[in-house]
């Protein structure tokens, strides 16, 4: 019994030292000259432009995810090729890296003194310091989410389902729909949380290649940092509040889709 | 429709499943790829689906009704095939299950929602599950989930029907009771059908004729009767059921005889030369016949079955000293291994 409680004690008040305390802490601080400078701080221009430049990449990082992951997922589920653990160590990569590195890759790459420079001040398209770079480092790091969801799914599942579609008469693209898609679909769900998540939250990648500039190459996490640098606290927290919604949201999200898939089955 | 397969060979790697084998199924036959695991009959299965292409060789064709399909997708086939495991569509109900195969057709050939539903309310009473139309597969026992498979595989009215071990995830009750029923289910609609089994007892009781495979290539094909009482060799004669080997030295040559325990008769006087004395070990009484185990003076195992009223006028116990002979129906082969 003792055991039991000191354990569970132990667990409770780590959690409230390093969860709790700090999440309360950024909603007080966010709302410590009230409701009112809260709001405005939120409705700032660059606040504004920062939400949407994070949405924006979310929008496209988490569809290249599902694609990628589905492709991959379904590479290596369903064939034999020669290389495959290999791929499937190379897919952990973004995990393994530290996203600084990620975005120095990207800096290496295209910027002026990069493999691509050159090609890129000849076509004119900026790259590093501008939204492709941050759009660019974004899918670096969440693109594995649904491919890692979904290749011990698919491998679980096996391929007897879709070939009974193909002796049905079921085309290729048939069996995809009808079939695949409804199997994996909570997978997939499941996938884009997670990478929705980690796309919103993004910092180190997106801070190399973003250069800071206000209303333009800044995220929702940069703009945090900016406005904490310039002792502006009530509004740094206010939009960090924002991020702390977001991982609330995914946390409940996820543990609903726990639930529901449990209750299927 | 009848189904041929000639010179049909498959290789996975250096694994030979296939060993240049030909098979011909008459129309409206019930014929059973009967073999140990790995001896290929999934495979030829598979292989006359269209799900696994044959290696490349210019004699090799698999020919339904004269018409080679040896290049043709499992799509366009038109096979029924029902998986060991069921392969339902875990997210549709019982009933779109069944309509699957008519839903997907293209437009101009697909059937109104008014004829497909008639279609598979008539399948689903053939399957005797009108009632569970709107459950899903997760709520449905195993022996209606391999129904329902069928009834799928039947919706597309298709040319052939293939069954891979359909019983084999089933319980031995379930399993004695789905037999009977696929033979009756096969008479009412006679289409030419061809089960994968292991299990001698089910190749026995529900094929027209039996193919009986090891290590790729077929031993022997024939009805129930001809493989089971005239065996073309040790491996058929074994797979088929239990055997007594003994070695018997005939016309001083060393031969390997093997019998049935039922062609074995238990006397307590030696009434004969080939009458064997041997020590009772072990009677099973439970079943339809007594299964006495023995063992003889040279040590070997012997199994014998003898009705329950013999049984009964022997009074035997475990211990008795007993013969062994054996009645008429006996089988003799070369002893080639020695």
């Amino acid at each position: 019994m003792m055991k039991k409680a000191l354990l569970i004690g132990f667990t409770v008040l780590f959690l409230g030292v390093f969860l709790v305390i700090p999440l309360g802490a950024v909603l007080a601080e966010a709302f410590r000259k009230g409701a009112g400078a809260y709001f405005a701080a939120l409705q700032d221009r660059e606040a504004l432009s920062a939400i949407g430049l994070t949405l924006l990449c979310t929008a496209i990082a988490v569809p290249a995810s599902v694609i990628f992951g589905v492709a991959a997922a379904w590479a290596v589920a369903r064939f034999r090729f020669p290389g495959k653990s290999l791929l499937v160590t190379f897919i952990d990569l973004p995990f393994a890296v530290s996203p600084v590195v990620a975005g120095l890759v990207l800096v290496l790459l295209f910027g002026m003194q990069g493999a691509l420079g050159p090609l890129m001040i000849k076509s004119g398209i900026r790259v590093v310091f501008a939204i492709p770079g941050i759009i660019l480092a974004t899918i670096f790091v969440s693109f594995p989410f649904v491919a890692r969801e979904l290749i011990p799914l698919m491998q679980e599942q096996g391929d007897e389902e879709e070939q009974a579609a193909m002796l049905l008469g079921a085309s290729g693209w048939q069996i995809f729909w009808r079939v695949t898609v409804p199997k994996i679909r909570w997978g997939i769900l499941y996938g884009v949380i997670l990478c929705s998540a980690r796309a919103m939250g993004e910092f180190g990648a997106v801070s190399v290649v973003s250069g800071h500039i206000r209303g333009k190459t800044n995220t929702v996490p940069l703009h945090v940092e900016i406005l904490y640098n310039e002792y502006n606290f009530v509004a740094a927290f206010a939009v960090a509040s924002l991020l702390v919604l977001v991982a609330l949201g995914t946390l409940a999200a996820k543990s609903a889709l726990e639930w529901k898939v449990r209750n299927e089955h | 429709m009848s189904i041929e397969v000639r010179n049909i060979s498959k290789s996975f790697g250096s694994f030979r499943a296939l060993d240049n084998v030909s098979l011909h199924v008459e129309q409206g036959e019930l014929v059973s790829l009967l073999g140990p695991s790995g001896s290929g009959k999934t495979t030829l299965l598979r292989i006359i689906a269209g799900l696994e292409t044959p290696d490349p060789s210019q004699a090799s064709a698999v020919i339904f009704d004269g018409e080679n399909l040896t290049t043709l997708s499992a799509k366009d086939r038109g096979v029924g095939f029902v998986f060991q495991h069921y392969a339902l569509f875990r997210h549709m109900s019982v009933f779109e299950n069944i309509a699957f195969g008519l839903r997907v057709r293209p437009k101009a050939t697909r059937p109104s929602d008014d004829v497909i539903k008639a279609k598979v309310m008539e399948l689903l009473r053939l399957i005797q599950l009108e009632n569970l139309a709107e459950r899903f597969p997760s709520q449905l026992s195993g022996g209606q989930r391999q129904r329902v498979a069928l009834a799928r595989a039947l919706a597309i009215e298709p040319r052939i029907l293939l069954l891979d071990e359909p019983f084999g995830a089933l319980d031995a009750k379930v399993r004695q009771g789905l037999r009977r029923w696929l033979r009756r289910l096969h008479s009412e609609i006679t289409v030419t059908t061809v089960l994968v089994t292991h299990d001698q007892d089910e190749a026995l009781e529900v094929s027209d004729r039996i193919v009986v495979m090891n290590h790729g290539k077929i031993e022997q094909m024939g009805t129930p009767e001809e493989v089971f009482h005239k065996p073309a060799n040790e491996f058929v004669m074994d797979f088929l059921g239990q055997v007594n080997l003994f070695h018997a030295r005939v016309e001083g040559q060393s031969r390997k005889l093997m019998v049935r325990p039922f062609d074995l008769d238990i006397v307590t006087t030696k009434s004969s030369d080939s009458a064997v004395p041997a020590k009772i070990t072990r009677i099973n009484a439970a079943g339809s016949a007594v299964k006495v185990e023995l063992t003889s003076e040279a040590g070997d195992a012997i199994l014998v079955e003898i009705p329950h009223d013999k049984h009964r006028g022997l009074n035997l116990k475990v211990g008795d000293a007993v013969f062994v002979s054996p009645r008429e129906s006996k089988v003799f082969f070369e002893d080639y291994a020695i």
